[in-house]
């Protein structure tokens, strides 16, 4: 195993109280500068392999690291080093954009930002100079997802773990975020983004898992992955036989 | 359409979790409720009886009146206390002559009888916290419980996302909006009837007269309608506040904060507001001042009768005129005290009915009490029975005293009626079931409008309400 | 971490229009209580003095109580404006017939007839602090957290804050820290204003050290019941994963608080230990009394039969010789006076055997509603203002002992003093002090803090046990959490 992988789960496996095995033995790696995309049909194991980095749930064997530290073991030293864009952002309605931004940054260490510091973070992600001072409440999806990323890009952490961030958005906004996802990888961010947009996996992904049932059946490269269908291969596996532990 | 999405709301209602749980608390607190309302009536009835009993057969004749005991009244009971505790405790509930002594001292009319009440003393904690009375269960529990249904009417439905899909059909709005109010309605009455029903066969079978010249039955009936106005008021207002808001959340919160206006702070503020806009003397100022006048009237009738005695034309016969003369004076002059102080008592209680109607809760306690015989209504009744008795104590029994002072601070007292006349008896009468109405009337009139205000209010603010 | 976090839970607050009608609710329904309650305490004073003249004008000497009757009065508590508690029910004075010159001593009573002096607040209810604090600072405590833990979830921010480093225990405790700061600065602007108000109308509670000290202690108690709710309201929060339940279920259990638990605790202690109505008591004392002044006249009388000098005497010529201090006059009189001193002292063990008797069984029942009523800490925070306030049990115990030195004084100045003599036709008595005697005067005492807060401990440790509880399962709730 490459020793700079950033983020890195060893033998990772989940089985929840009613018996459901979430998880199976599952090895990966993401390196500095790379995009791994995981994508698999709804209940396949993705959220709970990032809920599992973010300590958010304990693994039942296993491991995961983030820089090198087990996240089991040392949750808030490993969450220094990551920072998470989930499905759907919501965020605080009632507060600004800035205020959101200023709240998430100093959770995120970054203590002594000034106002012109969030609006350039704000401007990178193409939200609009007047959206700045407005509630969040009033914004669109897209202008959320955006405001979500800032909080990533803020913290600017070496992993960044996105949960189907471009669920929803209409293929503008999906392109946009995407091109801002690219601008971190070139930064060296290792990127752990779970999606069911098998287009955008194409385009921006530099290594593609697929999950199936807990268990990451496929790993293909940005390189092989220019010799095959990969709409295809996502099809044949998904209607493939379940496969029996 | 309309049956369609009745049904709907119907099945919804009735399906969900905390229709089982309003059932449950329902059948839980409204009998113990009445169970215990019940219990206490019956002891409150059990007292008055043996009151009454040992009363009667030790005042039998006008000569017991001398040796055994001064004349007493007692009210009864009302057995509709178990809908509307109200003032039943802290009324006064026996009429006593003024004379706190041992018979033997009976040489004058009587002015006044004294209202007394031992009761609140018997049960003082039960003031801390207040009566489980069928009034409480409804002003405070089931406008709860309608906040419970209502607040997701509208607002909820437009949140799930499924108020799109029934808009997406040919559905007229006024249709849901009806709907929606007759099946929250009925869902909130099913275990409230049905609790009501289950304690009345349990605990009240027996004690009631439902039918015939006594009957209970018209009151009850009343008291019925005015707790479903009061539900449809909460129903509506409900409704109103989601057909106004985006979120469920937003909705509940406000309804709350209505519910603590409406509930807390009208009424309360309205009996303090009326003192300040308009005080009266306390009673015991009142009594006071009372006393004051009889000592000066007996000073006078003393100067009276020793000019008499002075001018040698002492004898029984003038000292009855002086006495009958200044006796008059005095029942003119404590009359009108009591005209005067029950004038600008009803002014007051005026005001603070009026004042707290700007809340539908009042509308509904207030007429609750008058319906139940625990309210303002019986309180004067039972004044105005104590005066009967007073008027009859003073012809049948006081008026045949002959008293006599002699120079010298000597003299004698007579009884010159017949020992074995039979004692006068307080009498009871019944409020009429007009006078009850009568003055509940504007209140369930008012009720009326709320309800139609409020729905038409809900009706509008769902017809305009944005189901994007 | 924690003052990072702190600010923005308050800045979410102020933002928020909860906060902007809690606001409006406390600066204006706290002073208007305060103004209106003491109003209407100042009339009820106004009321009391002008009484308290009236009767010393008219019962100057020892004379004036024997032929007016006697009486004590209570002032009404200044503090009642925090807890109206008992205060429209218990009796303004004690009072005695106007038969004290009576061998069996004198009979005092209480006057219950002020009750309806404001017939509607039976009906409607008070508005003072307690209402305040126990109803709507309560459902603004609730109104305040239900969506604590549950609505962030929801907004999916939850998650977000534990990407970062941030340890559970601290976002807890700055939730909960941050609600009780608000809204004890709510609950607080509230009472300044209405202090001030207070001030201008010159009430004594701002100027009685004594009288704020026990105000200040009831708005410490006030906070600590918000802290009781606040910590409630948070760990239900913290048991749910949806807002809209999470407010349902504190609902539900308001409903049970504050309704359910208080008066299930009368009904119940009223099916356990039933006590007969104090008319019905009256009665047997009644008949017991009549009884015995039956004996004992048959027995003075026998007194008579046994001196047929006496017997054979007219009444003037048993007068005169009673000035001239004829030996068997005076020698008869004594008999007769220790037969009735006899009788007396057996009156009073009997009577007061059934007063206490009948006041044991009254006290259990309450206490026993009492000690049920306690699983809601909305009736011991209840319990705690109300006695602090002069207007609860103890305020009551006080009445009863005034009632009984005041019994006792006019025993000693009057009753025992009097004197007199029964014949088979008629009889006479006489009151053997000075006529011209002051009126004798017995002053309605408070009780002392000391013993107001020796009585009410359980409760305030329960208080605090309750806030500890709910902050603990708070605590513990929102460690296991699910984020997901």
């Amino acid at each position: 195993m490459n020793q700079k992988a950033i983020l890195k789960a060893s033998d990772l496996s989940k089985r929840y109280e009613d018996g459901v095995l979430a998880l199976d033995n599952l090895n990966l790696e993401v390196q500095p500068g790379e995009v791994y995309c995981l994508l698999g049909a709804n209940g396949a194991g993705k959220t709970t392999t990032i809920n599992l980095f973010l300590n958010f749930i304990p693994p039942t064997t296993g491991t995961c690291y983030i820089n090198g530290i087990d996240v089991n073991r040392d949750p808030l030293e490993a969450k220094k080093y990551v920072s998470f864009v989930s499905e759907n952002v919501m965020l605080y309605g009632n507060f600004t954009a800035r205020q959101n931004l200023d709240f998430f940054a100093k959770l995120g260490g970054k203590l002594n930002l000034t106002k012109e510091d969030y609006y350039q973070v704000m401007r990178r992600v193409s939200l609009q100079d007047n959206a700045f001072e407005q509630r969040v409440k009033t914004f669109s999806k897209g202008m959320r997802q955006k405001l979500g990323i800032s909080i990533a890009i803020i913290k600017n952490s070496p992993a960044v773990l996105l949960d189907e961030p471009t669920a929803g958005l209409d293929p503008k906004a999906a392109a946009e975020f995407l091109e801002i996802l690219g601008e971190l990888k070139k930064e060296g961010k290792a990127i752990l983004m779970s999606t069911h947009d098998i287009f955008r996996a194409k385009e921006i992904g530099d290594r593609i898992g697929i999950m199936k049932e807990g268990r990451l059946v496929l790993e293909r490269t940005r390189e092989e992955l220019q010799f095959e269908d990969l709409v295809k291969v996502y099809i044949n596996y998904m209607k493939s036989e379940p496969i029996i532990v | 359409m309309f049956r369609t999405i009745f049904y709907k709301e119907i099945l919804e209602n009735l399906t969900s979790r905390r229709f089982f749980i309003v059932l449950f608390l329902c059948l839980i607190i409204i009998p113990l409720g009445t169970y215990v309302s019940t219990r206490d009536f019956q002891y409150r009835l059990d007292s008055y009886q043996e009151s009454l009993r040992q009363y009667e057969n030790s005042r039998k004749v006008l000569e017991d009146l001398i040796d055994k005991g001064e004349p007493e009244g007692f009210r009864a009971p009302s057995p509709l206390s178990f809908l509307s505790l109200g003032l039943e405790i802290v009324m006064p509930n026996v009429a006593q002559t003024p004379r706190k002594g041992r018979p033997g001292l009976v040489d004058k009319k009587l002015d006044k009888m004294n209202l007394n009440s031992d009761q609140p003393l018997d049960n003082l904690y039960e003031f801390y916290h207040g009566p489980l009375d069928l009034v409480f269960i409804i002003s405070v529990i089931m406008t709860f419980f309608c906040i419970l249904f209502t607040y997701g009417a509208i607002a909820g439905e437009k949140e799930q996302g499924t108020l799109k899909y029934i808009l997406c059909n040919s559905v007229p709005r006024y249709c849901i909006i009806l709907a929606k109010m007759c099946s929250i309605f009925l869902a909130l009455i099913i275990p409230f009837l049905t609790a009501m029903i289950l304690s009345f066969l349990l605990f009240q079978g027996k004690r009631f007269a439902l039918f015939g010249p006594n009957s209970t039955l018209p009151y009850i009936l009343l008291g019925v309608l005015f707790s479903l106005l009061l539900i449809g008021v909460f129903i509506n207002l409900g409704l109103l506040i989601s057909s106004l808001t985006k979120q469920a959340a937003s909705s509940i919160i406000i309804l709350l904060f209505c519910w603590i206006l409406l509930y807390g702070i009208i009424p309360r503020l309205s009996v303090v507001l009326s003192k300040i806009v308009y005080p009266i003397k306390s009673q015991q100022l009142i009594n006071l001042e009372k006393n004051q006048i009889r000592l000066d009237n007996e000073k006078d009738v003393e100067i009276e009768i020793n000019r008499l005695i002075i001018a040698g034309k002492n004898s029984s016969i003038n000292q009855q005129a002086i006495r009958d003369e200044y006796w008059a004076k005095l029942e003119s002059q404590i009359q009108n005290m009591d005209r005067d102080i029950e004038k600008k008592q009803n002014t007051q209680l005026m005001i603070t009915t009026n004042l707290a109607r700007l809340s539908p809760v009042s509308c509904f306690i207030r007429p609750m009490s008058e319906i139940s015989h625990t309210g303002w209504l019986r309180y004067q009744q039972f004044r105005e029975e104590a005066a009967r008795f007073r008027k009859i104590l003073n012809e049948q029994f006081y008026s045949k005293f002959e008293v006599f002072e002699e120079k010298g601070g000597g003299g004698y007292t007579n009884f010159k009626g017949d020992d074995n006349a039979p004692a006068p008896r307080f009498t009871t009468s019944q409020i009429s079931f007009n006078d009850i109405m009568r003055n509940i009337f504007p209140d369930l009139v008012l009720l009326v409008i709320y309800n139609l205000i409020l729905f038409s209010a809900a009706f509008v603010g769902f017809l305009k309400y944005d189901a994007r | 971490m924690f003052s990072i976090l702190f600010y923005k839970e308050l800045l979410e607050y102020i933002h928020n229009y909860r906060c902007i009608m809690a606001l409006l609710l406390c600066v204006t329904i706290i002073p208007l209580s305060f103004y209106v309650n003491w109003t209407d305490y100042q009339a009820r004073e106004l009321n009391h003095k002008e009484s308290l003249r009236l009767y010393e004008e008219s019962h100057k000497s020892i004379l004036d109580v024997i032929q007016l009757g006697g009486a004590t009065f209570r002032p009404p508590s200044p503090l009642s404006m925090l807890s109206s508690g008992l205060e429209n029910i218990l009796p303004n004075s004690v009072e005695t017939s106007s038969d004290l010159i009576s061998y069996l001593g004198a009979q005092t009573k209480f006057n219950t007839n002020q009750s309806l002096n404001t017939p509607f607040s039976f009906l409607y209810g008070h508005i003072d602090l307690v209402f305040v604090v126990s109803i709507i600072m309560s459902l603004i405590a609730m109104l305040f957290t239900y969506d604590s833990v549950a609505g962030e979830k929801e907004r999916r921010t939850l998650n977000l804050i534990f990407s970062n480093s941030v340890s559970r225990n601290i976002l807890v405790l700055a939730k909960i820290s941050v609600t009780i700061v608000l809204l004890s600065l709510l609950i607080l602007l509230g009472i300044v204003i209405g202090l001030f108000i207070l001030l201008i109308m010159g009430s004594e509670i701002i100027y009685n050290g004594g009288l704020f000290l026990r105000f200040a202690l009831c708005v410490g108690i006030s906070l600590l019941f918000i802290f009781v709710l606040i910590n409630f309201g948070v760990f239900i929060s913290c048991l749910n994963k949806n807002s809209i339940i999470a407010i349902v279920s504190i609902m539900f259990c308001w409903i049970i608080w504050f309704t359910v638990i208080p008066k299930g605790s009368v009904v119940i202690s009223k099916i356990f230990y039933p006590v007969k109505s104090q008319q019905v008591i009256d009665f047997e004392k009644d008949q017991i009394r009549l009884q015995i002044e039956k004996e004992t006249r048959k027995e003075a009388l026998r007194i008579e039969e046994n001196m047929p000098a006496i017997k054979e005497m007219s009444r003037s010529e048993y007068f005169v010789k009673l000035s001239q201090g004829d030996p068997n006059v005076k020698n008869f009189e004594e008999k007769q006076a220790e037969i009735k001193k006899t009788f007396r002292v057996k009156c009073e063990a009997e009577l007061n055997k059934i007063d206490s008797y009948y006041e044991n069984k009254r006290n259990n029942q309450a206490i026993f509603a009492k000690y049920v009523s306690r699983l809601s800490p909305v009736s011991c925070f209840i319990h705690l203002i109300t006695e602090m306030s002069d207007t609860g049990f103890l305020e009551y115990e006080q009445l009863k002992q005034t009632k009984m030195r005041f019994k006792h004084l006019i025993d000693a100045e009057i009753s025992n003093k009097a004197a007199g003599a029964w014949f088979g036709d008629g009889g006479y008595s006489t009151f053997r002090g000075d006529y011209k005697a002051p009126m004798p005067k017995v002053e309605f005492q408070r009780i002392s803090l000391a013993s107001v807060i020796k009585n009410v401990m359980p409760d305030f440790i329960l208080l605090v046990f309750y806030g500890f509880l709910f902050f603990t399962g708070a605590y513990v709730a929102f460690l296991k959490y699910d984020l997901r």
